[in-house]
């Protein structure tokens, strides 16, 4: 597994939790840009030491929230992360989709998955950068047209703001089609869809 | 007795006329003024400006008139363009709805003009509009709202230097202290409001603010401390000439004096608050005051005072169709009469009491909700009415900051609270009650979810340090042990994982809990693919109480077989578990090796089974092992319970 390129913020309230994921990843050669125990202190870590992953709990005591965090990181630092938390109500869920995570991992996590995960993660990270197309035409989905053009929106890691912006539909309308997508391709998050749609 | 009832209920109304009740007389005029302005007025900027002023200044009067203006003003600009007038139009309209108790219309109207897309005018700016937000929040009860988006505006204040701005916001977060029993911080507020509004020189409300610290002493019972602060406030009102603030302010200092039991200087002041009123021909002030005095001339024996005072009173009020102080008046008189030994005249004014709680009682609040247009809302947390009109006081306060005059309304409130009062008591306790029960049941369902969440968080954090040390060593064997814990507590985290999830709180699927015990063990261990796993588990909802035991029994048994059953990495192993004869029969066998001496396994030695045949006893069951073809351990156990759905 190709850690190396990492340089990973680890968001996460819990001291003890933190230092084991440091652990995990610096034993994998994954470099590590510094941990932070509030939303305040994680947006701290941003702006000084250049992290290029970011692995975020969302509930971070008072304060900004993982999820504001996440908003930041997407609109500002563009930059990917995966979401680690215990929280696994629809609510939460559904509200953490909305700045375009890049996996979402649930507590209490085996090591394995969390490796697995952040790889998986950082390589459709890289492959959105890469000069690509989009192609939604042949696959077997059955997506409608405006199912089509969200998901293009999607995979280009448009928060889902954005995305209302650009098509000039409402949020509800906006969630309602993104849970049809994702039960259509069977996926659970949006860079599960990348893989999918990538032409080579 | 009586007396101490009137005079308490007195008091609630005289301190409510606290509120910076002024009609302006000149209103009127500045009405028609505008009137023959917007007729001759020819630009559309100018006819709408116009139109919105008058319906500003109809609000006092009739609210339907001033919406009517408000509309009017709409066919002169596009009311989605940003601009100036816009500002004013929802600004103004959003005032207009709070005063006649439309809080939600007031909030969308203010949400127009809240994001970044508003025009400021001279007069009204960003912090302008999240004061008025948070009046219509304090309305609406909603007080940690009001107050964070009252922490917005005060820097906003401080740094376009509006001290007049400051003040009016740290008023309404004293009201919000009040209102949250935080009294002293209340105190704190009002006096930053007060020194604010002075250094800025809004100085009619600044005295309002003194009035309001004075007041909240006196809900403290310092009334000592209170006594200055009125004088001071009245001192003020002298210099200035301001009649009806004088009025006010030595009205409720009489009744403060009246809490002392200092008859003597409580008359003094009442009867110069009455003096005042009636100078400025302010009828409904004249009225109060004169209810509050006779009140007092009753306690001192003053009868003959009473009847003399009243009698006039009397006649004028029933002109100006106050009911409500009509029947108090007419039983102060029927009292009075009665002490001297009047009877006729007692007993007439009993009657007459009677016919007017009889006939105009329902026809009066029906009038007078139309004409006062103003609801009265309960506190959503309490129904003590009493204290609480000090928050339309403090909001008349601020509207008189921009200089307009609220005028009956104040008063309006006061009678109407009385009468709303006698007739919603029930309701709103109804209401109030249910809300209460609604908010502890939202609470209870916060807190279940913040517990959860903890446990899954402390078992993680368990994992963690299991994981951390296990980095640490070199030795296989120890590092193995740490692995299997850390293996242990993820069974038990799967628990916690899939409760209070919607529906079950306290149940688990077991099936669906073992599929995800199965892939965790193959992912912690490394299993090989060619080691198959089949399930046959009934679906069931299993209680928690359950699923503990038989989900680190089930780790200890598939553990077994997954680690030490398979020679050559490929097997399969069968897990059942059904109800039979009314127990709970668990059933996992593999094609494996087998185990050498059963009997020892039995008895708690090796392969975990000491913590097995603990959990099996826990669990009232027995636990059979054959192992003659592989390795089958049959376990069939009567303590469990099934959730039905």
């Amino acid at each position: 597994m190709k850690l190396d390129e990492l340089n990973v913020l680890i968001v996460e309230d819990e001291a003890i939790i933190a230092t084991d994921i440091k652990s995990l990843l610096r034993k994998h050669g994954c470099g590590i840009a510094g941990a932070a125990y509030s939303g305040s202190r994680a947006f701290d870590i941003l702006a000084s030491s250049n992290p290029n992953f970011v692995i975020l709990d969302i509930y971070l005591g008072n304060g900004p929230s993982g999820i504001d965090v996440a908003e930041v990181i997407h609109d500002k630092y563009k930059i990917p992360y995966i979401f680690l938390t215990s929280f696994s109500d629809e609510e939460t869920l559904t509200a953490a989709q909305e700045h375009g995570p890049y996996g979402y991992i649930v507590k209490p996590f085996q090591e394995q998955t969390l490796l697995t995960t952040i790889s998986v993660a950082w390589n459709n990270y890289k492959k959105s950068k890469e000069s690509h197309t989009w192609e939604f035409e042949n696959s077997n989905f059955q997506l409608s047209n405006q199912e089509v053009k969200i998901c293009r929106l999607l995979c280009d890691g448009l928060s889902y703001k954005q995305i209302c912006a650009e098509l000039h539909i409402a949020m509800n309308t906006l969630k309602f089609h993104v849970k049809n997508i994702y039960t259509k391709c069977d996926v659970s998050g949006r860079a599960e869809l990348i893989p999918l749609f990538l032409n080579k | 007795m009586i007396y101490d009832l009137l005079i308490k209920i007195f008091s609630a109304i005289f301190l409510m006329f606290h509120a910076v009740a002024f009609f302006a007389n000149d209103q009127t005029v500045k009405i028609d003024s505008l009137k023959i302005e917007l007729q001759r007025a020819t630009a559309q900027e100018d006819k709408a400006t116009l139109s919105v002023h008058l319906a500003r200044e109809f609000r006092e009067l009739s609210i339907d008139s001033s919406l009517f203006y408000f509309q009017h003003a709409t066919s002169f600009f596009d009311t989605s363009e940003v601009t100036p007038i816009r500002t004013e139009y929802y600004y103004n309209l959003a005032e207009v709805y709070l005063i006649s108790g439309q809080h939600h219309k007031s909030w969308e109207a203010l949400e127009q003009i809240s994001g970044n897309e508003f025009r400021s005018t001279d007069e009204i700016s960003k912090p302008d509009i999240l004061d008025k937000q948070a009046d219509v929040k304090i309305r609406l009860g909603e007080y940690a709202v009001a107050s964070e988006i009252l922490m917005e505006a005060l820097p906003l204040f401080e740094s376009g230097n509006d001290k007049a701005g400051l003040g009016a916001a740290y008023n309404s977060l004293g009201t919000i202290m009040q209102r949250t029993k935080r009294l002293n911080e209340a105190i704190e507020y009002y006096t930053l409001a007060h020194e604010s509004a002075i250094e800025g020189n809004d100085l009619r409300p600044a005295h309002g603010y003194l009035s309001n610290v004075a007041i909240v002493h006196s809900m403290q019972n310092n009334n000592r401390l209170a006594i200055p602060l009125f004088k001071k406030v009245i001192a003020f009102a002298k210099d200035r000439k301001e009649i009806r603030t004088e009025a006010l302010a030595s009205g409720n200092l009489g009744v403060v004096y009246n809490e002392l039991n200092e008859l003597d200087s409580a008359e003094f002041y009442i009867s110069r608050s009455l003096d005042l009123f009636q100078k400025s021909g302010h009828g409904r002030g004249t009225a109060a005051a004169s209810s509050q005095l006779s009140v007092i001339y009753q306690a001192r024996g003053k009868y003959q005072e009473v009847i003399d005072l009243l009698l006039p009173q009397f006649d004028f009020v029933e002109t100006q169709n106050f009911s409500n102080f009509q029947k108090k008046i007419a039983e102060n008189l029927s009292v009075a009469y009665r002490s001297l030994g009047d009877y006729p005249n007692a007993l007439k004014y009993t009657e007459i009491l009677g016919e007017i709680k009889d006939s105009t009682f329902n026809k009066e609040m029906v009038q007078a909700v139309n004409d006062a247009q103003i609801k009265y809302e309960t506190e959503k947390k309490e129904a003590e009415i009493e204290h609480l009109n000090l928050q339309d006081q403090l909001n008349a306060e601020r509207i008189a900051r921009q200089r307009l005059a609220l005028g009956g309304s104040a008063i309006g409130i006061g009678l109407l609270s009385f009468l709303l009062y006698r007739l919603n008591h029930q309701k709103k306790k109804l209401e109030s009650q249910s809300r209460v029960i609604e908010k502890s049941l939202e609470e209870k369902d916060t807190l279940l979810r913040e517990i959860h969440h903890r446990v899954k968080n402390n078992l993680q954090v368990i994992s963690s340090l299991l994981g951390l040390q296990s980095r640490s060593l070199e030795d296989r064997a120890a590092i193995d042990a740490l692995t299997q814990s850390k293996a242990r507590v993820q069974s038990m985290s799967l628990i916690h994982q899939n409760l209070y999830q919607k529906d079950n709180l306290t149940g688990i699927k077991i099936k669906d809990y073992f599929d995800k015990l199965s892939n965790n063990l193959i992912t912690t261990y490394g299993i090989s693919q060619d080691i198959k796993i089949n399930t046959e588990i009934e679906d069931m909802m299993l209680d928690v109480d359950t699923v503990v035991p038989l989900g680190l029994i089930l780790n200890e048994l598939l553990t077994n077989s997954l680690k030490y059953a398979f020679q050559n990495n490929r097997g399969s192993i069968q897990v059942a578990l059904a109800r039979n004869n009314g127990q709970l029969q668990l059933q996992i066998k593999d094609d494996g090796v087998g185990i050498q001496d059963v009997d020892k396994v039995l008895q708690g030695e090796g392969y975990g089974y000491e913590l097995v045949t603990s959990l099996v006893d826990k669990l009232e069951g027995s636990i059979d092992i054959n192992s003659e073809e592989g390795t089958q351990v049959t376990i069939g156990f009567s303590n469990f319970k099934i959730l039905d759905n």
